[in-house]
């Protein structure tokens, strides 16, 4: 046992300006956020339910069990772009347990633009995909979408990572075993009739579902048939007389119960049955705003953050005593043991070298890792780059890199330059990555990414030497582009992460997150290690 | 003067624990009788020694004066306690106490038979200047004179027997025309009951309220009087619910019953605690005396609340010869005390009583209130003796406090096994005219004029069941996160929690939605979107359901096995299953999913047989026709209940894979 002695004083003036300071970031996220999960305009939302449907988070929470919970992704998907109006992408995704089954859910909104996909859609769609493959969960569908959205098909239909990903997805899923299950509550047209066609098992909703690859106007143009859509691909006609659907719905209750019923006999492995006992944090997680300065300059011990999410504040410090700008250490949360890093400023050589330590470690132990990012870089300079700081640097990034435990990652402050990459950015694929409303993701900080772009210009050779009027343009140029860029929902909406999240959540997420990354059946034990773990 | 250091108590229950107890606090030894019923009651564990004395009958046990005698003198107490009921206001009994030189715990024999006789105890009032009911208690009996006296009275009026009480042999006579074929009746039965036709006639108190002076007199002539108690709340003359002091009593008349009460009690020598019942007329504003009783009361502990004074023990302190150490003036009245009888009955099928083994008892242990209780958990509730099990009686400093107190007590005091009317006694507390302290004897006859009903499964059980259940799922799911959680949400703080819709199934068959929303404790519980129950706190534990709402605390006896709740309600326990959407949607959809009402060919075929015609009533499942097909007969059944409509076929006609054979309408459609 070796207790985080917290120094932290939540009556003390800078406690409370902090926390004052962090209140007004959570008030915004959550009117964002509840704006969001609305979904589509009061009159859409109104003229859904007329028609005998119900709202995509309704539906879900008529899929999941019982007081159990849902880790719903990317809430704030497409915030800020199209106007505003293209609410969590239009698309609900998240895991819950579904008789008993953890599962994938991926929901239209079809009060958000009918449904339609939208490049943030495609991307929020797949991603779930990626999480039910990486976690080994079945996939369960509720469709109702008009398809992709065609003004901006060369953002949503041509690329690698685009619509034909997801069935690319879904066809390699239920390959290896993991089903892939639709339940059709409106209209698929085109590529949306693909996800229920390519799902191992179909049900559909009595006068609400159709399914066909043209409309009824497609229809007249290509062959000149008249025909409503009810009569094309209505859902008696593909349950009774195509086989497209197996199942026909009275209505969306009926819809889901049958769909409750098909995943109690999908014969998965169970999971998420055992946990060894644990304690809460000994301090308040409500009190890591009070933690987190306002003041991005003035610095604050990450050891007080991991304090209010490990069990019991119980903490087994890696070579507490060398390399300390990087904090690592071993922690249960929520019983699951998982391997810490945090930052304590910029990673020198001695802390890069710490952690590639620590990570081969966890890695040779099959403990997760969690990384939680407040990291301004490497450090530059003629001293650290004699220290060799460029390959003590990749040597974390190697590590990282090659680690095959579950991996998640909390973008907890800054996530600048290749500090973003040793402590596992999105590009380094971390099994979740979520962030904070304190997140600032990007290249550099704005102040020294507008000193670079100066001193670029002033050296620029082939153009005549700048006035102060063109610097001073210049100048606020690169601010506004790197204020707009680094702010956590610009990151959040483009999907940078997995959603934002509030400090007093973390801890219950990461543990939702290590449950199910530590019960994956194929993960557990059976990789090769071919290397020891080097000291550095 | 007769000194004891044993008391044999002469009865059982509440009262005879109370008295052990009063004993013990004055060093006096005490003597449990108990019968062939009460070889483990309470009491009997509780005093110093007991001894049985007979049968399960009260007639051949409690009520054997002959038994209890030989049962002290045997054991050698030196004193009988008699308690109330029973042998309490038994003149003969008294006597032979005394007659076996034991002291008798109450008043000299005489005092008890002069008081005991209704008539005589009126004239004696009278004559000490007590104002008493305008009435004839005369000796002449004759249908003649009672008329007479009757038409002097006035109606409405009432016939009572002169020898009764409890109500027995009571008439109310509206109008004289009446008057003789009423008195014969009236006779008849004070002859069945006490064997005496003798009949006295009263004005019938249009606004009649109970109140009632405690008494406390000594054998050195000093008399007190503890201030009144209002015991309006009755059924049947039967009180429920007592409390003191009186509400809304004007002092003046308060003054005049309480000098009325020490008047009397000094007129006929009093030497113990006694109560002079009074009737007061609220639209009058007059009391008149009623009768005295010549024995503890079932009610004195609301008066011991107010006053600090121990009326039991002062009892036995009298009896032993002590002078009483306090003056009038001493007495004075500490906030506000009220009782309510538990007893082992069913107050919606005409008080029923109700019998059984107390499988779970708790007394709530919390200032204020005093549970006198004669029973335990074990205890067996039998059908030889009064229904009361216990009192629960609360003190507070106002009228108001002290409601709330007791109402809190009655839903904390839980006994299990036994059916009790604690139910009935929380909505009497509730009655607007109770609680504002106007309520005159008549309150439960024209509250309840149908009688007191059980209510039905109320959404509130519903939501008791649905929580219950939920918290189980919370607390007796995997010890994973995924189960310890709840319904965690992402968006549970900016106002979206999880929710779930249980299908709630009651014992009547009746499936309906419940909505459980929230987690940790805080949990909403709606239908149709109407919000049931906010419970804060909520837990599950040791078969209690506990919560807070509107600031109060609740907790009601909720055991969960699987998917089933067994709840106790106001309308007794009941089971409730909470069934997933599959367990109730899916139920015999296969077929009839869209198909509705009608019936159509699965297969191409042969119509071999037409079972029904149009306009026949059919039931759901029944068969309707009879398809034959590859040389197999297959029966076509109803999907619903209903009336055939239409028939599309007949026996010989050949049909193709879903055609429409059959329609049926609903029974109901008009």
């Amino acid at each position: 046992m070796s207790l985080i002695q917290s120094r932290i004083d939540p009556r003390s003036e800078a406690f409370v300006a902090n926390q004052a300071h962090f209140d007004e970031l959570i008030n915004t996220l959550r009117e964002r956020t509840a704006r969001a999960m609305q979904g589509g305009h009061e009159k859409l939302r109104d003229r859904h339910h007329e028609r005998g449907k119900i709202l995509a988070r309704d539906r879900i929470e008529r899929v999941i069990d019982p007081a159990t919970p849902f880790l719903e992704f990317s809430t704030l998907a497409a915030y800020g772009q199209y106007g505003g109006e293209v609410h969590s992408a239009g698309i609900v995704t998240g895991i819950g347990i579904v008789s008993g089954t953890p599962c994938v859910l991926i929901a239209n909104d079809a009060t958000v633009k009918g449904g339609s996909y939208y490049h943030e859609t495609v991307k929020k769609h797949v991603r779930a995909q990626e999480i039910a493959g990486f976690n080994r969960l079945p996939c369960l569908y509720l469709v109702d979408c008009g398809g992709g959205y065609l003004p901006e098909q060369d953002r949503v239909f041509p690329d690698r990572d685009h619509f034909g990903n997801g069935f690319w997805r879904q066809c390699r899923m239920s390959a290896s075993g993991l089903p892939q299950i639709s339940t059709v509550f409106g209209g698929c047209t085109a590529g949306g009739a693909y996800i229920p066609a390519l799902s191992d098992q179909v049900i559909m909703v009595e006068g609400n579902a159709r399914i066909h690859l043209g409309g009824p106007s497609i229809v007249k143009v290509a062959i000149n048939e008249v025909a409503d859509g009810e009569t094309i691909g209505g859902a008696a006609m593909q349950t009774r007389v195509s086989g497209v659907s197996d199942h026909l719905a009275r209505d969306e209750e009926h819809a889901m119960a049958l769909l409750r019923d098909l995943v109690a006999n999908l014969n998965m492995p169970p999971r998420l049955t055992h946990n060894e006992p644990y304690e809460p944090p000994r301090y308040d997680p409500e009190e890591l705003t009070g933690i987190i300065s306002h003041d991005r300059r003035i610095p604050y011990d990450v050891h007080e953050v991991i304090a209010r999410l490990i069990d019991g504040s119980d903490f087994q410090a890696f070579k507490p005593e060398w390399g300390e700008s990087l904090v690592c250490g071993t922690a249960r949360i929520h019983g699951h043991l998982v391997g810490i890093l945090g930052n304590n400023g910029a990673l020198f050589s001695d802390s890069s070298l710490k952690g590639a330590h620590f990570i081969s470690m966890c890695e040779q132990r099959g403990i997760p890792l969690l990384f939680l990012q407040n990291i301004s870089g490497f450090m530059v300079g003629s001293e650290a780059e004699r220290g060799g700081i460029s390959k003590d640097s990749a040597k974390m990034v190697y590590a990282v890199a090659t680690a095959s435990v579950p991996k998640l990652t909390v973008v907890i402050g800054g996530s600048y330059g290749a500090g973003n990459y040793g402590m596992c950015g999105r590009g380094f694929r971390p099994d979740f990555l979520f962030a904070w409303p304190t997140a600032e993701i990007a290249t550099m900080s704005p102040d020294i990414a507008t000193n670079v772009m100066l001193e670029l210009r002033r050296t620029n050779l082939k153009l005549p030497p700048p006035t102060d009027e063109e610097l001073d343009e210049l100048e606020t140029r690169v601010r506004d582009q790197y204020a707009e860029q680094t702010d956590p929902y610009y990151a959040t909406s483009r999907l940078w992460d997995d959603g934002l999240i509030e400090p007093a959540q973390t801890r219950d997420i990461l543990g939702l997150c290590l449950a199910l990354v530590t019960s994956v059946p194929e993960k557990t034990n059976n990789h090769v290690r071919r290397s020891p773990v080097f000291r550095m | 003067m007769k000194s004891f250091t044993k008391v044999l108590i002469a009865n059982r229950g509440e009262i005879a624990v109370r008295l052990i107890k009063a004993c013990a606090n004055l060093n006096l030894q005490s003597v449990a009788v108990f019968s062939d019923a009460d070889e483990n009651a309470l009491h009997v564990q509780l005093a110093d020694e007991a001894i049985h004395i007979g049968p399960a009958e009260a007639r051949s046990s409690y009520l054997d004066a002959e038994r209890i005698i030989a049962a002290a003198l045997k054991t050698g107490a030196g004193a009988i306690h008699p308690g109330y009921g029973f042998l309490a206001e038994n003149a003969d009994f008294a006597q032979r106490c005394s007659d076996a030189g034991l002291a008798f715990v109450g008043p000299s024999p005489n005092v008890i038979a002069s008081m005991g006789a209704k008539i005589e105890a009126k004239r004696i009032a009278e004559q000490a200047g007590v104002s008493c009911v305008p009435g004839y208690h005369g000796d002449d009996q004759s249908d003649a004179t009672l008329l007479k006296e009757a038409e002097r009275i006035g109606t409405p009026l009432l016939i009572k027997a002169s020898a009764g009480g409890g109500g027995r042999g009571m008439r109310r006579i509206n109008d004289l025309a009446t008057f003789t074929t009423d008195l014969g009746l009236a006779r008849d039965e004070a002859k069945a009951a006490f064997g005496d036709p003798a009949v006295l006639l009263e004005r019938y108190v249009t606004a009649p309220r109970h109140i009632e002076v405690q008494i406390l007199a000594d054998q050195h002539g000093n008399v007190r009087h503890l201030y009144e108690r209002d015991c309006s709340v009755q059924r049947n003359y039967q009180k429920i619910i007592e409390e003191a002091p009186a509400p809304n009593l004007k002092p003046a008349l308060r003054a005049q019953i309480l000098d009325d009460a020490v008047k009397l009690a000094a007129a006929i020598g009093y030497d113990s605690a006694g109560t002079v019942e009074f009737v007061v007329d609220a639209e009058r504003e007059e009391a008149y005396f009623l009768e005295m009783n010549t024995r503890l009361q079932v009610e004195h502990p609301v008066t011991e609340m107010i006053t600090g004074i121990a009326l039991a023990e002062w009892q036995l302190r009298i009896a032993a010869g002590e002078a009483i150490e306090f003056e009038q003036d001493e007495v004075t009245i500490n906030g506000w005390a009220m009782e309510a009888r538990v007893a082992a009955e069913n107050p919606a099928e005409g008080y029923r009583p109700e019998t059984g083994h107390i499988t779970a008892y708790h007394a709530p242990e919390t200032s204020g209130l005093r549970i006198d209780s004669g029973v335990q958990q074990g205890s067996e509730v039998t059908p030889y003796y009064d229904s009361m099990l216990a009192k629960v009686i609360a003190h507070g400093s106002t009228r108001d406090a002290t409601i709330r107190r007791l109402k809190q007590g009655l839903l904390d005091y839980r006994i299990a096994g036994v059916g009790v009317n604690s139910r009935f006694l929380l909505d009497v507390l509730d009655l607007p005219e109770f609680q504002s302290g106007e309520h005159l004897t008549s309150l439960l006859a024209n509250s309840y004029p149908d009688g007191w009903a059980l209510p039905a499964i109320s959404p509130l059980d519903r939501a008791h069941a649905a929580l219950a259940h939920h918290l189980n799922l919370e607390q007796a799911g995997s010890q994973s996160i995924w189960s310890t959680l709840g319904a965690w949400r992402i968006g549970e703080r900016l106002g979206r929690p999880g929710s779930y819709h249980y299908y709630l199934r009651s014992a009547d068959d009746e499936t309906i939605r419940i909505t459980v929303t929230g987690r940790q404790g805080h949990y909403q519980v709606s239908q149709d979107g109407q919000t049931l129950l906010d419970a804060r706190s909520a837990s599950l534990n040791d078969g209690q359901l506990g919560y807070r709402a509107d600031g109060q605390k609740h907790r009601i006896e909720a055991v969960t096995q699987g998917r089933q709740v067994i709840l106790q309600t106001d309308a007794g326990s009941q089971t409730f299953t909470a069934l997933l959407p599959e367990q109730v949607l899916l139920d015999e959809a296969g077929q009839s999913a869209a198909s509705g009402n009608a019936v159509n060919a699965p297969t191409p075929g042969l119509i071999a047989e037409v079972l029904v015609k149009a306009g026949d009533s059919v039931t759901k499942g029944q068969p309707l026709v009879v398809l034959e097909a590859m040389k197999l007969f297959q029966q076509l059944l109803s999907p619903a209940d209903g009336v055939i409509a239409q028939l599309h076929c007949q026996a010989g006609d050949s049909v193709n894979g879903g055609d429409c054979l059959v329609t049926i309408e609903d029974n109901d459609s008009d």
